[in-house]
């Protein structure tokens, strides 16, 4: 019972940390809604993403026209970072969270403005692809909890690390450096080049380096590049997923927060 | 009073559609497809993961035909002008599409929108299996030794590509179709697609290598409607059709 407190304390722990994205002042989706994200849109994210919201802003000339990765094409209905399954449209929480937090090393954090103004920001992305209108995207739960035993989880993550064959793209090392990854053979939906993660620095990975979101990253996969869902596979015992996650942190010695 | 006569209405209106639908009828579709011209070499890709799987090197042949008579397998075939009217019987089905050997099985696969595509891994090395429609993901998993198989409902109709990052040399094909009028050639060139409602159709055949060929057909009740595709190897191509 003490064993099932920890755990529950621990998931509240976790739903607390990751509140810097709640939604206490989300307005509703109405025209006057999209109207406004239009304009804000218009004056933030246009120079990358373009006024058609194709990530063929004129920005994006200056990002490298040939290098991966693109500014997003919010028309193709294809999204990276999200809570869902793959294939599978993000929920509004999601585009929420990326605007907030932004994307080490490509897009910056719009943190600064208000809420209001992002979740303006989400109504508008989301009326430039049809399926946000019939699709209800469902999250993915974070099922489970760190394991308080850190040498034993690190011990299991390495194992799984293993038998998830990571090394193919991520290197023995996690230096981003696999095999696959060294042929050129990674491609992003595009068909540029794309490189692994370099997982031994987590202060530049793109989701998030937190352990709720690699979890995340792990359920979900990165839809338009390589990296793959291990849902099917991460739900087969409650720690794994955070067994794993922890064992990518260990590979770092960069503090995290 | 008024309402009675209304319901009446409504159900002779009824009855009279179902009985100019018996009345049109359905028929046979059976579509032929040739290739003339000099089958290419395989292409020789060097395998340089799994060796003990996948083998040091994959002959990828991508136009499969019987010879000398030229029959083309793996082309496929749909109704074009159709729309699913939700009374014809429809294939909606669990489809399996294999990881194995180092390829996907089977390597092209139509199926009705609807239809729940089930991913499985026979090899005893991972894959990760990659789906995509147009520019969306469709679906993109981890297929590790010994895992479960992972199954996703395919809602949108149109042609999805098969891939696996960690091989690049396999790929396959998953054409979706809104009605249950499609098919796919055999090893003889032929496919038979059934209960086609009668009248006149588009026919098209598409293969991932030699592009697509349209075809007008006359389907008469009761009867069958054949159509005979010819590719070319300069990438051109005709077709002949006719009626019994």
């Amino acid at each position: 019972m003490r064993c099932q407190n920890l755990v529950c304390g621990l998931v509240l722990l976790l739903a607390l940390g990751t509140s810097t994205v709640v939604q206490a002042t989300k307005p509703e989706d109405t025209a006057a809604t999209r109207a406004q994200g239009q304009v804000l849109f218009e004056r933030t994210c246009l120079f990358c993403h373009g006024a058609t919201g194709q990530g063929d802003g004129p920005a994006g000339w200056f990002l490298g026209r040939y290098a991966s990765p693109r500014p997003r094409n919010f028309t193709a209905g294809s999204f990276k970072f999200r809570s869902t399954p793959s294939g599978d449209l993000p929920t509004d929480q999601d585009l929420f969270r990326t605007i907030t937090k932004g994307i080490p090393g490509y897009m910056p954090s719009f943190a600064s403005l208000s809420e209001a103004a992002r979740w303006q920001i989400v109504a508008y992305v989301k009326s430039f692809y049809p399926g946000f209108r019939t699709e209800t995207p469902v999250p993915l739960p974070l099922v489970g909890a760190p394991t308080p035993q850190l040498a034993e989880s690190l011990d299991r993550g390495r194992a799984l690390y293993t038998s998830f064959e990571c090394h193919t793209c991520h290197g023995t090392e996690g230096r981003g450096d696999g095999p696959v990854t060294q042929a050129g053979e990674l491609k992003d939906a595009s068909g540029l080049q794309i490189q692994a993660a370099d997982l031994t620095r987590p202060s530049s990975f793109k989701n998030g380096a937190s352990l709720p979101d690699l979890v995340r990253t792990l359920l979900t996969g990165l839809d338009g590049t390589p990296m793959p869902s291990y849902a099917a596979r991460l739900s087969d015992r409650e720690t794994d997923a955070w067994d794993l996650a922890q064992y990518l942190r260990a590979l770092s010695a960069e503090s995290v927060p | 009073m008024l309402l009675i006569a209304l319901f009446i209405a409504v159900i002779l209106s009824n009855v009279q559609e179902s009985l100019a639908e018996t009345e049109q009828g359905h028929g046979a579709v059976n579509v032929h497809v040739l290739y003339r011209g000099t089958v290419p070499p395989p292409t020789e890709v060097k395998v340089t993961r799994d060796p003990e799987t996948c083998g040091t090197t994959i002959y990828r042949q991508s136009i499969t035909v019987r010879s000398p008579s030229g029959e083309l397998k793996d082309a496929m075939v749909m109704v074009e002008d159709i729309h699913a009217s939700g009374k014809e019987q429809t294939r909606t089905q669990s489809m399996v599409l294999s990881n194995s050997k180092c390829s996907f099985s089977p390597h092209v696969m139509p199926l009705q929108t609807g239809s729940t595509l089930e991913i499985q891994n026979l090899d005893q090395v991972m894959h990760n299996t990659h789906i995509t429609h147009e520019l969306r993901t469709f679906i993109n998993v981890a297929m590790v030794v010994n895992g479960r198989p992972v199954a996703k409902r395919v809602a949108n109709p149109g042609l999805y590509r098969v891939q696996c990052d960690v091989h690049k040399f396999m790929e396959g094909y998953v054409l979706a179709s809104e009605h249950p009028y499609f098919g796919v050639t055999d090893e003889r060139g032929s496919a038979k697609i059934t209960d086609v409602p009668a009248g006149e159709h588009d026919i098209s055949v598409w293969h991932e290598r030699l592009g697509q060929l349209q075809a007008h057909i006359t389907v008469p009740p009761n009867g069958e409607a054949t159509a005979t595709f010819e590719f070319h190897e300069d990438g051109t191509g005709h077709s002949r059709r006719m009626n019994r």
